[in-house]
């Protein structure tokens, strides 16, 4: 068994056995990395020496009786978080040659757990995106078809770890961007509750929206590393005060009570896509195998959530990307006479079409005249949206529902037409608008591709998506599959 | 019917602070006004009495004591680390002209 194959948790296992050491499993992750490199564009920033010295380091303190819960970890970074001393981009031109001075909450909490960081990953420029084709470092591919996408924002989050280049990687979800590449990658991507893991030193998208997270091969991985990054931060003031559970104590109770299981009708109309519904109609089917009860329920304003949650996220990135002036950052066009022209310039130049395209909108929406018609009213249908999924968990514990409307399509497919690949975050978006958790697990393959799907539930019910998916793990295999990147043997290796 | 004009784009390029090539004015004004008549169909919602959500945690003025860290401090160096010109501590920029 490779170990780059390996999940977190088995890692742990064979590294407090003393079956391997730390430096061995990052030297077989950044092995991986060098040959599949090339073919996925998953990385922007390597930092392999460091990450060498990092792993000798956590196995002089394992060797001591250290029992950091992440030592010796191979862990790749989103680039839209900051990260101490290393070239950080957020996937844009803009910040190429930004290097922090501090690190990222979540970084931090990784860090003292131990983790050993592999580098930056590539992702859409400043999380715009479903699919990875709007970084300005070239798109990543998916290592389960190289021509396809991966999904996105998260794209090099989910390629890396789908591919082995490191055990798990982190991400950000503002409408969709972990758990959409989780669903393309056959990975487990967890968007938990707004507020629930801290935002600071998070480059920002849209502030009401984003929410940090890991992306993992399992739910198992997925509870350990929860505890270790969620809880209240004194430099996120919308960070949650509720304790954090154990949530890998609570998976080992194995006390999943009987459960109630939303199936929300607008998800599930004729225009689906026949292969998708019916992976999710056999999901159903173990659920209901396993004691839960399926219930037909309806949320009466998801049509509305896409044109809902674009006015709100665009207004709120043409606020958040202001600050890129050419002034406080290294990226920056100084041709013109006066500081006007190095603003202008400098964004004219730095920024990508989609941003642009993105910021505009936004400060439109927000402009003096059409306010009121456009983010105030967003904002209205937000609430309903929210009331919504309210309704529905009165009646229900959790929603099933498609992750996303297909499986991974080919790289330049969907990018003509912007609004095309808007409506790809169908069924992720208002989750977010409502601020509720929502787990994607594998179910499943469409022609060899994964397909994921979503267990939705209502603020702070992380536990029990956690165990719903863990049951599911433990009945299917699904997520026990590698892509065919994985099973390579070079020339002079025993396979 | 065009939702938005060319010329409100221009107008909102300015406001944004982006200058914009002609071929760009062209294509995002094509996909802005495609993508202003989707968000169109919220009209059809009856927002009559629905407050507006601005933010999902509930929370409300989390404050910290006004004192001074010195872990928390960033220096002048490190504050102006990134910037691509400086001068005697302060960040340089071209002249402000109206």
């Amino acid at each position: 068994m490779k170990l780059f194959n390996l999940t977190v948790s088995e890692a742990l296992d064979g590294l407090s056995s003393k079956k391997f050491s730390s430096v061995e499993l990052t030297k077989s992750c950044l092995q991986q990395l060098r040959q599949t490199e090339d073919n996925l564009n998953a990385f922007i920033t390597v930092t392999d020496r460091d990450a060498l010295q990092k792993a000798a380091q956590a196995d002089k303190r394992r060797a001591r009786g250290s029992e950091l819960p992440l030592l010796g970890i191979p862990v790749g970074i989103k680039d839209i978080f900051c990260t101490r001393d290393i070239q950080t981009t957020a996937g844009s031109s803009i910040l190429h040659g930004f290097v922090p001075p501090y690190d990222a909450t979540v970084v931090q909490r990784l860090k003292t757990a131990g983790a050993v960081i592999i580098g930056k990953l590539n992702q859409d420029a400043f999380a715009h995106g479903a699919s990875g084709e709007n970084s300005d470092f070239g798109p990543t591919h998916n290592p389960w078809d190289t021509s396809r996408v991966p999904g996105g924002s998260s794209s090099g989050s989910a390629a890396a770890v789908a591919a082995g280049q490191c055990l798990f990687s982190t991400g950000t979800d503002t409408g969709g961007s972990i758990r959409n590449p989780s669903s393309f990658c056959n990975l487990v991507g967890l968007k938990s509750t707004y507020g629930r893991v801290s935002r600071y030193g998070v480059i920002a998208m849209a502030s009401s929206l984003d929410c940090p997270g890991v992306m993992t091969r399992s739910v198992k991985d997925q509870s350990l590393i929860l505890k270790i990054i969620a809880g209240d931060d004194p430099y996120d003031a919308t960070t949650l005060k509720q304790k954090v559970p154990d949530y890998m104590a609570e998976l080992n109770k194995n006390d999943l009570s009987r459960l109630k299981i939303g199936i929300p009708k607008e998800f599930f109309v004729e225009e689906l896509d026949s292969q998708v519904s019916g992976l999710l109609r056999e999901a159903k089917a173990q659920f209901e195998n396993l004691g839960h009860q399926a219930i037909e329920v309806t949320l009466p304003h998801a049509k509305y959530g896409i044109a809902t949650y674009y006015l709100i996220c665009l207004s709120e990135i043409s606020s958040n990307l202001a600050r890129y002036d050419g002034i406080r950052f290294p990226y920056s066009n100084r041709e013109g006479n006066c500081v006007g022209d190095i603003y202008t310039q400098t964004r004219g130049l730095g920024f990508g079409t989609e941003a642009k395209r993105r910021i505009l909108l936004g400060t439109y929406s927000l402009s003096a005249g059409y306010y009121d018609a456009y983010y105030e009213k967003a904002q209205k249908v937000r609430t309903l949206i929210k009331q919504d999924f309210e309704e529905v968990f009165k009646q229900v514990d959790v929603i099933l529902a498609p992750t996303t409307p297909t499986e991974a399509f080919k790289l330049g497919e969907k990018t003509d037409d912007p609004l095309e690949m808007y409506l790809a975050d169908i069924f992720t978006a208002p989750v977010n608008l409502a601020g509720i958790p929502a787990l994607n697990l594998p179910c499943g393959f469409i022609k060899k591709l994964p397909l994921g799907m979503q267990l939705i539930g209502p603020q702070l019910s992380e536990v029990t998506l956690l165990k719903l998916g863990h049951q599911y793990q433990q009945l299917t295999d699904w997520h026990k599959r590698r892509p065919p990147t994985n099973n390579n043997v070079k020339r002079n290796q025993t396979p | 019917m065009e939702k938005i004009t060319l010329s409100k784009i221009q107008k909102i390029a300015e406001l944004a602070r982006i200058e914009l090539s002609e071929k760009e004015e062209l294509l995002l004004h094509q996909q802005i006004d495609r993508i202003l008549e989707y968000v169109d169909r919220l009209n059809e919602v009856n927002t009559e009495d629905v407050e507006a959500t601005l933010q999902v945690t509930g929370l409300s003025n989390i404050t910290r004591q006004d004192e001074f860290r010195p872990d928390q401090q960033l220096t002048p160096e490190d504050a102006l680390a990134n910037s691509p010109q400086k001068k005697d501590g302060y960040f340089l920029t071209n002249p402000v002209l109206t």
